[in-house]
């Protein structure tokens, strides 16, 4: 099992290498740079010559990318063009809010869709059901841009029941507990909006799983031994029925980081979504590479958690 | 501060501080919504009914459209957002006044020019304070001037130090201060300047900040001093209360201002996304907004808790000709083509009339604008037709498209970037207008902005659109020299250049202001004849607050930038 995990961290390193190799390129694809879009007739030409020397710009793709390569494993991040602050600051103060956003989206998303699904799936193609499975499908064809809209509308404009925008109250100066509730209503719209997807489909997922598992042999094997209704949900179906919503978790690490980016711009949330949007319109390619390889490094994080957990909650497999 | 600032979304941007005529081609230029004079006259808050009596307290809250970089000090700053907060906490040494001139006194009591106008003699006043309490005196000013001539100053403001002598040694570092500078007492300091300019003022970095939290750091470390990052010391009637990186920006009352103090007691900053701003405009949750769409401008003059006013931006959209290609040389095909574009249309339509159609490069509002090119080329598309037959284009073979004086088919490319919406919509209306008068346009794929400002200043296109946004001092160059960088037309013309010069150069244009404006006058006749461009059309800036807020002065510059007397704002004590 060690060995496998270490076979696999190792992967990485190739991986991200191509990851980097191709951004880069897609990057240096782009025609113009971070200072074509800031003409000034007052400046000098001879000021964007001096921004492009001193950022390295005027050197070739090849030895950009080595610059780029060699501070990189040396953790640093290069310098924004546009903050002109170490990239590894800039996510540094705003990593902290993307995953505290994250982490809300997933406690909403594990509460609810599970319970849903599993009520829709003890009442399958009862009144119930169909509003559940009609309200999911809403649900997943629903755009964030235009669920986060709706909500700030509803909730924030009509009955002002939640904030709109940023994490905290401007210049209310809390502290302590009060901030943290603080940030809680701050965090709702944005954390309902990024899993309002998710809690859809696995909403649904859990549905056919948990309706799935109900006609295996060994549930009715269950019920005719006699066991209570409640126990063999929990211990023959349920177990059963939610393997594979382990799986999901981890793979929807990497989606939830770079998932943030529409919903962080909607709701003025400083995360690294927010970042990197910005970073793309100023064509700031030290964040874009940076955000994007940690991003790729969270999905390929995810995908081995997605498989460990696996191992570890489904005695059946086994990792050599 | 006197600054231009790299604008991100907006097109233009009046204002003193706004020297320089800044275009962030990206979003900005772009974005602009700007535009034509409507209202230039300074207004109270609130539409008509006496407000009373001004009263102290309450708190106003604006809104960005992104989070500010963080860079709060004058010298540093790029960012659009940074700037906003700088407006009301540092104060510049003299403003503009209504008629664009630099008249009113700020931190300087009053200024004169040496009789060869190549020395300027400043004096401050005596009374003002950096909010730490320290006196503003000229070593702050001076320090201001040469941290941007520093060789280690990276940032783009060179240019305002640029004119004053010896600033080039100090910036390639060969000398350690700038020789043309010399302090007479704590309050007075004269300058001289490489040459006497009719706008040496007006491109005269303005703003000092504190030496003495500054004393000893490199321009390397100033940017990252928690001076410039966490407790910005300024000498606004706004001091900084908090800074919340990322997030917001709280300004407190300066009660030690030297003016009259501000009635408001905080100015709150908060990043509002664009989608949602409209709505919490009417909502009442953000007392400001600007850079409001045409389209938005009917429905929020409706609602009765909003003041909405427009006037004329200092920015406008244009169609360049690409003068490197010989088929764009005629000087008279370029004409007809101005002839030929309802431009009238345009404003009406796609800026349901918040805008102005232009004929010159100086807008409206400028005191350099050319009343006689008022009505230059109307829309007249059977005058275009006869220019164009008259000069040897003529259809031949019958497609309903002229051919070139050779008998040459002509097609022309119309390019454009993303970007503006209004512009973006432009573009086939123009191609459309074109073809009635017979000319075979075809309208390129969008570009993305950066690729398409490379592909104009390679000069790559036939026809293309874009923007300016202008500073208020009137000189073209910088766009408009045979050998400018940004002559995206590739227009080179001796007497052109020469005017350009003159305007700025010559001493009659230096001691009168009426003289130089009729040399503006000149050349911006010459230009409408060459046609290098054509000017489409100006677009207004559009702002709206609650009207809960009193006492706000509406000009050219909108309500919000420079300090714009924000001291004088206040709220009825039962709306605070």
């Amino acid at each position: 099992m060690y060995q496998y995990i270490l076979r696999r961290v190792l992967i990485f390193i190739p991986m991200l290498f191509l990851i980097s190799v191709l951004l880069f390129t897609l990057v240096q694809l782009a025609p113009g740079d971070a200072f074509t879009g800031q003409l000034d007739p007052n400046q000098d030409a001879r000021y964007y010559e001096e921004m492009r020397e001193r950022f390295g710009l005027d050197k070739s793709p090849v030895e950009q990318y080595l610059m780029w390569g060699k501070n990189f494993l040396q953790g640093e991040l290069g310098i924004s063009f546009r903050h002109k602050l170490p990239v590894s600051e800039l996510i540094g103060d705003r990593i902290g809010n993307t995953i505290f956003l994250g982490i809300c989206a997933y406690i909403l998303t594990y509460t609810l869709a599970i319970p849903l699904g599993i009520f829709s799936a003890q009442r399958p193609y009862s009144k119930w059901d169909y509003t559940l499975t009609g309200a999911a499908f809403v649900g997943i064809s629903m755009p964030s841009f235009f669920a986060g809209l709706l909500l700030i509308f509803l909730f924030s404009f009509t009955l002002d029941w939640f904030p709109f925008s940023g994490t905290v109250t401007a210049g209310a100066g809390l502290g302590g507990m009060e901030a943290f509730i603080d940030k809680l209503h701050h965090v709702i719209l944005p954390a309902i909006t990024l899993s309002i997807i998710n809690i859809a489909q696995y909403t649904r997922f859990t549905r056919s799983s948990v309706l799935a598992a109900k006609q295996q042999d060994f549930v009715r094997t269950a019920y005719a031994k006699g066991v209570p209704a409640s126990v063999v949900l929990r211990k023959h179906v349920l177990r059963n029925a939610l393997l594979p919503l382990v799986t999901l978790f981890g793979l929807d690490m990497g989606i939830l980081l770079s998932g943030a980016v529409i919903t962080e711009t909607i709701f003025s949330w400083p995360g690294i979504g927010q970042l990197l949007v910005e970073a793309i319109i100023n064509r700031d390619y030290p964040i874009m590479m940076a955000v994007t390889m940690l991003a790729s490094f969270f999905v390929l994080l995810g995908n081995l958690v997605a498989d460990i957990l696996y191992a570890v909650v489904d005695p059946r497999i086994r990792y050599e | 501060m006197m600054m231009g600032l790299i604008r991100i979304r907006q097109n233009s941007q009046g204002g003193r501080k706004m020297k320089r005529k800044i275009f962030s081609l990206g979003l900005a230029l772009v974005l602009g919504w700007t535009v034509a004079a409507c209202n230039n006259q300074a207004s109270p808050g609130g539409d008509g009914e006496d407000p009373g009596e001004p009263v102290d307290g309450g708190k106003v809250t604006m809104s960005m459209f992104s989070a500010p970089k963080g860079i709060f000090n004058p010298v540093f700053y790029e960012d659009q957002y940074d700037v906003y907060p700088l407006h009301y906490t540092f104060e510049d040494l003299w403003y503009y006044d209504k008629d664009l001139r630099l008249t009113i006194p700020g931190l300087a009591e009053k200024w004169e020019f040496s009789d060869d106008n190549q020395t300027l003699t400043i004096h401050l006043r005596k009374n003002a304070k950096w909010h730490d309490g320290e006196p503003i005196t000229v070593d702050d000013l001076i320090f201001a001037w040469e941290t941007i001539a520093h060789p280690d100053y990276t940032g783009s403001r060179l240019y305002m130090v640029e004119k004053i002598k010896g600033a080039e040694a100090m910036h390639e570092g060969e000398a350690d201060e700038l020789s043309g500078v010399e302090k007479v007492d704590d309050y007075t300091v004269k300058v001289t300047f490489e040459q006497a300019a009719a706008n040496t003022l007006a491109n005269l970095w303005a703003t000092p900040i504190p030496k003495h939290v500054y004393e000893g750091m490199n321009p390397k470390e100033m940017v990252k001093a928690d001076a410039t990052k966490k407790k910005p010391i300024g000498s606004g009637p706004f001091q900084f209360k908090e800074i919340k990186p990322n997030e917001y920006v709280v300004l407190e009352r300066n009660p030690d201002y030297y003016g009259e103090n501000a009635h408001l007691d905080q100015i709150v900053w908060k990043v509002v996304s664009q989608d949602v701003a409209i709505g919490a405009l009417e909502n009442g949750e953000i007392d400001f907004l600007t850079q409001i769409a045409p389209e938005e401008f009917e429905s929020l003059k409706k609602n009765e808790n909003l003041t909405v006013k427009e006037t004329q931006d200092f920015a406008y959209q244009y169609m360049g000709f690409n003068l490197t290609k010989e088929k764009l040389q005629d000087k008279k095909l370029r004409q007809a083509i101005t002839y030929g574009i309802n431009r009238k249309a345009m404003v009406d339509g796609l800026l349901k009339g918040h805008g102005t159609v232009l004929n010159q490069h100086m807008p409206q509002a400028s005191w350099a604008y050319n009343e006689e090119l008022k009505d230059a080329y109307p829309y007249d598309p059977e005058k275009a037709k006869k220019i164009l037959k008259e000069a040897g284009y003529e259809d031949k073979d019958g497609d309903n498209f002229v051919e070139d004086p050779e008998g040459n088919p002509l097609t022309l490319t119309l390019s454009y970037p993303t970007g503006n919406p209004v512009r973006e919509k432009s573009a086939p209306v123009i191609v459309q207008d074109l073809k009635k008068i017979g000319l075979n346009v075809k309208l390129d794929q969008p570009a993305e902005q950066g690729v398409f400002y490379e592909k104009v200043e390679k000069a790559e296109y036939e026809l293309f659109l874009a923007g300016w946004s202008l500073t208020p001092d009137p000189d073209p160059s910088g766009i408009w020299m045979s050998t400018d960088q940004w002559n995206f037309p590739r227009w080179e013309n001796e007497k052109s250049d020469e005017l350009i010069k003159k305007a700025v150069l010559s001493k009659e244009a230096i001691e009168d202001q009426e003289k130089r404006k009729q040399i503006y006058a000149e050349w911006t006749e010459l230009v409408s004849e060459e046609a290098p461009y054509v000017f489409l059309y100006s677009m207004n800036r559009i702002e709206a607050w609650n009207n809960r807020v009193k006492g706000v002065t509406f000009d050219w510059r909108g309500a919000i930038e420079d300090h714009n007397w924000v001291n004088e704002w206040w709220i009825p004590k039962d709306q605070q």
